[in-house]
């Protein structure tokens, strides 16, 4: 109850700062704003599918049913941002680069970890038995998500890949950014991260009592 | 269990399908039916005019990536649909039919290729100058499609609307390697020599030995229900 | 080295559906577990269960044989199991399915040992046509060839004289009798007159 209230004035405030308290970035000018909104929630979407292979991971050890059905839910919530980030991200390319999109390495990634959640939930649908469904989603989730780093990582650096994302810029001026820019920026980061954390609680307490009440309604 | 015991069991797999596909030659033909036909459409669509170098190697890996998505699951999907995987499970460690069918998939798509890759050199009017680099990048991207897609090929074997969902749960495995294959395969129509693309050769191998040890490691829990 | 069953409170669930509540039973040389029970009533997941096919959602199989002690995963090149699910590769002869699955089994002089098993099953004749030209009876006396091709020491039957005539079922009777002494056999069956087979019977479904 007091997260809900917290977690909405610390939007509310980072909403606001993006808007009025931060300065807008000097070359990119005022559309450098949707910074604080389209790269917190492409990390939470790459967190999420972490999370999601990360729980995986676990009901393969433990064979929780519970384990996989956090997996689904960080899916779903994943899901929610990842759209959220490349709509945004769009926007942005719209205005700065001219055209929504360009297959530019970072965009490639976003979309294909797009693609993966799609096929996490294509393969979930495809399989009526709970336990097989949980194992082989499982399984789908780690492989799927060892591509990420691959292709966040690993290819953008090849030679010759022409990137439009001001990776360099960034980076390099990350540490010279307007320290009211990177304060907006680190708090839309948090504040981003824990409503998603605040939706998989809310998620899985659903969750929780549709199991406690299959264990009941055995029972009798 | 020792390790060259696996191996021959392994290939004892492999062999198998391998006779089954002599036999029949459902699957080669079949694949390749596919590829040849989309290679004569394209040509046709686009003559008298010949391609730019990059949408040439781009069309190829396009004609591959569905040719293999065509046929790279039969060897899973035919065990569960004559019912026979129950008699493997049995039998067989999983590890040697997890390597017994990545071979057959590689031989597949191999036996595939070389049909449909001289003809899309004829078909699309390409000038090859450079043998070395080409032939490498169809090895490796030949090697990492089956390495990657072997597991999902066991996985959509086990549930409904296979052909499809095999597909779709392919593409973003096989993209970092379909990448790299695609930039080398334009390297070589571009004339380079394999010295040019040494990060891309260096990249599709780790992939390839990558996703192989993952795979391997995470096979049991697909094929042991 | 003899193996002994140990089946200790196994239950199985499958989404909503119960399919095994709790049970508990052993078989070892010379004490032949028969289950039965009404269709549905969970007699082929035991066997799978029991064979290490299939995981319990509580309770466990223990193969016990003197210096081990594990799950039946453990032991899987000792176990024989014969199901109507079962099924061989149609496009082989009847020799090569047996020399095939037997040295993935990693049975020393396979086709030697195939050749034995047609020959008792009377199929040797046609050892070398495809499985596809089979009748059921004799893709049946395949199953217990295919089974016993590593001498296990576990040995599964779910439902065997299914598809098959009085020559067949005399068949089976005499390699139970064979096998039951020197190995633990558990069998799943509906007919009422083998129930008379079982050391110690259990029933499903109640």
């Amino acid at each position: 109850m007091f997260i809900k209230y917290l977690l909405g004035i610390w939007m509310g405030a980072v909403c606001l700062a993006a808007f009025v308290w931060a300065p807008a970035d000097a070359t990119l000018g005022e559309i450098s704003r949707i910074i604080f909104f389209h790269i917190p929630t492409a990390w939470v979407s790459v967190l999420g599918f972490l999370m999601c292979m990360v729980y995986g991971a676990r009901y393969l050890r433990k064979r929780d049913e519970k384990a996989d059905a956090a997996a689904a839910v960080w899916a779903e919530i994943g899901l929610l941002f990842i759209v959220v980030a490349t709509v945004s991200g769009a926007i942005f390319a719209k205005a700065t680069w001219g055209a929504y999109w360009s297959w530019d390495p970072r965009q490639t990634s976003i979309f294909v970890l797009f693609l993966i959640y799609m096929a996490y939930m294509a393969l979930r649908s495809a399989v009526d038995d709970p336990e097989r469904r949980a194992s082989l989603s499982s399984v789908y989730s780690i492989i799927a998500f060892v591509t990420v780093p691959l292709l966040v990582f690993v290819i953008p650096r090849l030679p010759g890949i022409q990137g439009l994302h001001p990776n360099e810029a960034i980076i390099s001026n990350k540490l010279n950014m307007d320290l009211r820019m990177l304060a907006v920026f680190m708090a839309s980061l948090a504040g981003f991260t824990g409503v998603a954390l605040w939706m998989f609680g809310l998620k899985m307490r659903l969750v929780g009592l549709r199991l406690s009440d299959k264990a009941g309604a055995k029972e009798v | 269990m020792k390790s060259s015991s696996l191996a021959a069991k392994a290939f004892a797999v492999f062999a198998k399908d391998l006779r089954s596909e002599v036999r029949t030659r459902y699957g080669v033909g079949s694949v390749a039916l596919f590829a040849v036909t989309s290679l004569v459409v394209a040509s046709f669509a686009v003559s008298p005019y010949a391609l730019e170098s990059d949408a040439q190697s781009a069309f190829l890996w396009v004609v591959l990536f569905f040719s293999s998505m065509s046929g790279l699951s039969r060897s899973f999907v035919k065990e569960e649909e004559t019912r026979t995987s129950l008699a493997l499970k049995l039998s067989a460690p999983p590890l040697a039919v997890f390597y017994g069918k990545m071979a057959f998939n590689f031989t597949l798509m191999a036996a595939v290729e070389l049909i449909v890759v001289p003809m899309f050199l004829l078909f699309m009017d390409v000038s090859l100058k450079s043998y070395g680099l080409f032939v490498v990048a169809i090895v490796l991207g030949t090697a990492y499609m089956s390495a990657a897609t072997t597991i999902v090929a066991a996985i959509i074997s086990k549930a409904n609307s296979k052909g499809t969902l095999f597909a779709v749960l392919s593409f973003p495995v096989t993209m970092p390697g379909l990448i790299m294959a695609v930039r080398m395969t334009n390297s070589a129509l571009a004339g380079l020599g394999v010295s040019s693309s040494v990060s891309e050769i260096s990249g599709i191998i780790a992939f390839t030995v990558m996703v192989t040890v993952l795979s391997s490691m995470l096979f049991g829990f697909v094929w042991n229900d | 080295m003899a193996i002994t069953v140990v089946i200790d409170g196994v239950s199985r669930r499958f989404g909503e559906r119960t399919a095994l509540c709790e049970v508990s039973a052993t078989a070892k040389p010379g004490k032949l577990l028969l289950v039965t029970g009404r269709n549905g009533s969970g007699k082929s997941t035991l066997l799978k269960i029991a064979a290490g096919l299939l995981r319990p959602s509580t309770g466990s199989v223990v193969y016990k044989d003197g210096t081990d002690d594990g799950a039946p995963e453990l032991f899987s090149d000792r176990i024989g199991f014969a199901s109507p699910e079962l099924s061989l590769y149609d496009e082989l002869s009847a020799l090569d399915n047996l020399t095939f699955f037997g040295g993935l089994k990693g049975v020393k002089g396979s086709t030697s040992r195939a050749e034995a098993l047609l020959k008792r099953a009377g199929l040797l004749d046609r050892a070398d046509d495809p499985l596809s030209s089979f009748s059921s009876g004799m893709k049946q006396r395949m199953k217990f060839c295919f089974s016993l091709m590593n001498e296990p020491d576990v040995w599964i039957l779910d439902e065997p004289t299914a598809n098959l005539d009085d020559a067949g079922k005399g068949l089976v009777y005499s390699l139970i009798g064979e096998m039951r002494r020197k190995s633990a056999l558990i069998i799943a069956t509906n007919e009422k007159e083998e129930v008379r087979l079982g050391d110690e019977v259990i029933e499903l479904g109640r």
